[in-house]
């Protein structure tokens, strides 16, 4: 089966065709990120408007690089949800008219599905089950995955989701949007041991997140050293982005080994976004590998929001038989836990 | 044969209307939301009503705006899965000039009656424009634009057979004089056919590609971010 994937659920518009026999044949992505720059953040009615410009090129671009025509399409998966509305309704619209138009099935994709599948696109998959820690600029997350669409929520963040949390640290900072990157890319420079910065929510059980009291943390750190100026010194900046990015990560860890123990896996998956943080993958590694787990991620490209991992998702699920009526879905708020399980939950693992 | 497919969830009105020679096939409902879920079933509806498979279709119209942002992107990019998909022109109409033809046709207005639609565009702004309908077509008088109420009497002098559209609970009444005023009224699709079939059969077609929704609201007024520091320590 081959499947044409759409996403649009924020600031990137991504397409891609995957065939369940081929594998991954093509994906483009447009980003907006220099659209939302200067707002310093994303600002969804410019969102919408640049999806509508960018679609349908986008489409044409990706067939052309998987050489193949409409026909030769089995079934189209657009990200449905979770996501900003306008932006969501952008690719839905055109995504289930246009399989409409082919005569050929639709399927509406969550988004954190896509992120948590994702790492199957790469040549050494991991297997079912496994936990997987969802972290980009809209969730935190720890998930029992027995298999898809059979999700247990282990944990998440009580208020600010991780990438958000890297944003807002930036923007204290003056570093520029997104600032995930930025963080991490000043922190190679910074001193680790100058600040120590809490590590929310690890010093008692459980496995929910909250970065709120970090951003306040570092709010305060870049008052008490800045004197007179707008800003510390550079290198204090570096030092407090490093201090920032290390309380994040060995939050994340802690919870992660966690989450292992807690449910007897060995697996663990990361996916989103900051799943693309080189410290967090070192540091996981390290941590793992010394309780005989092993990590899993996907390629720098498909950490972020993109069209493969929708039409990876939409491919299994239209496999397995479900497919939309004709209304173009749209869900802003969609907990991932509510997703249908694909096929029988004692066949053995596919 | 000449068969057109029409479009409209640019307002509360979510319809959908198929010219086949001379006969149409329509369907409309009145909506606050929910237009995404609705659009398609009624696309298939009139279609298969017709006995027409959309690849038999010559040219799909829509209102391309002004109006509600993501009715109007719904709308279009409908428009661009179907005209993408089964490779066929499309026709956009001004949302304002199918309320025109709508007016004239609900109040049986004489031949070339000035019509003045306009939707409320918020922060005290309305989305206006001028239009001389008739039994079969409309023509530009003042082109669709975004102003303020008190804008309007300053640029039509003329006696307004009617005043439509939500943009007259701003009391246009006030500065203009309009025979006959309906806030309420909303386009829909069989006045966009009639539209749609004169641009058709006058070649008045486009590719998909080509299309650009008019929102008439340009500069959206979010607050672009000041950085602490005119040049970032980064990039020193």
């Amino acid at each position: 089966m081959r499947v044409l994937g759409i996403e649009t659920s924020c600031d990137e518009t991504g397409v891609a065709v995957y065939d369940s026999q081929a594998g991954l044949l093509a994906h483009t992505l447009y980003s907006q990120v220099a659209v939302h720059a200067d707002y310093g953040g994303v600002v969804p009615e410019l969102a919408s408007r640049d999806h509508v410009r960018k679609l349908l090129p986008l489409i044409r671009q990706t067939l052309a690089d998987a050489n193949c025509t409409g026909e030769q399409i089995d079934g189209i998966a657009y990200t449905a949800g979770p996501g900003l509305v306008g932006a969501l309704m952008v690719g839905g619209a055109v995504g289930r008219s246009l399989a409409y138009a082919w005569n050929i099935p639709a399927i509406g994709v969550h988004h954190m599905e896509g992120h948590l599948l994702a790492p199957m696109l790469e040549t050494e998959p991991p297997d079912f089950p496994f936990v997987a820690l969802l972290v980009s600029g809209g969730h935190t997350q720890l998930v029992a995955v027995a298999g898809i669409g059979r999700y247990e929520i282990l944990g998440e963040s009580l208020d600010d989701a991780a990438g958000e949390a890297f944003d807002k640290a930036a923007k204290m900072l003056d570093l520029d949007y997104p600032g995930g990157p930025e963080i991490a890319r000043l922190a190679e420079r910074g001193d680790p041991d100058r600040f120590r910065f809490p590590r929310p929510m690890t010093d008692r059980p459980g496995l929910d997140f909250s970065f709120s009291g970090l951003k306040t943390f570092t709010l305060n750190t870049v008052a008490e050293h800045r004197g007179d100026a707008v800003l510390p010194d550079e290198q204090t900046v570096a030092d407090i982005a490093c201090a920032f990015q290390e309380a994040v990560v060995d939050t994340l860890v802690i919870k992660c080994r966690r989450a292992l123990d807690q449910t007897g896996m060995k697996t663990l998956v990361i996916a989103g976004g900051v799943s693309a943080n080189r410290r967090l993958r070192n540091k996981l590694e390290a941590a793992l590998a010394r309780q005989g787990a092993r990590v899993y991620y996907a390629r720098n490209e498909f950490c972020t929001d993109n069209g493969a991992m929708i039409a990876y998702a939409g491919c299994q699920r239209l496999l397995a038989g479900q497919h939309d009526d004709l209304a173009i879905r749209a869900i802003p708020r969609w907990p991932m836990d509510t997703l249908p399980p694909l096929g029988n939950p004692d066949a053995p693992k596919q | 044969m000449t068969t057109i497919l029409a479009l409209d969830t640019s307002m509360e009105a979510c319809s959908a209307g198929l010219w086949v020679d001379g006969r149409i096939f329509a369907r409309k409902e009145t909506l606050q939301r929910g237009h995404s879920q609705k659009i398609l079933p009624m696309i298939a509806q009139i279609l298969g009503q017709a006995g027409i498979v959309l690849s038999e279709v010559n040219a799909v119209a829509f209102t391309s705006g002004p109006g509600s942002f993501t009715g109007l992107r719904i709308g279009f990019g409908v428009v661009q899965g179907l005209a993408f998909g089964a490779n066929l022109p499309v026709i956009p109409v001004s949302t304002l000039e199918v309320m025109a033809l709508s007016a004239f046709h609900k109040y049986n207005l004489p031949e070339d009656a000035l019509i003045l639609p306009a939707l409320d565009a918020r922060m005290n702004e309305v989305y206006w424009g001028v239009y001389r309908a008739g039994e079969k077509n409309t023509t530009v008088i003042q082109p669709d634009r975004i102003s303020t109420p008190e804008v309007i009497p300053t640029l039509v002098r003329e006696s307004i057979a009617a005043g439509i559209g939500s943009g007259w609970s701003y009391n246009l009444g006030q500065g203009i004089s309009a025979n006959l005023v309906d806030v309420s009224l909303e386009p829909n699709a069989e006045d966009l056919l009639v539209l749609a079939l004169n641009r058709y059969q006058a070649g008045d077609i486009v590719a998909v590609d080509t299309v650009e929704l008019s929102y008439l609201r340009e500069n959206i007024s979010w607050k672009k971010r000041q950085k602490l520091r005119p040049e970032s320590p980064e990039k020193t």
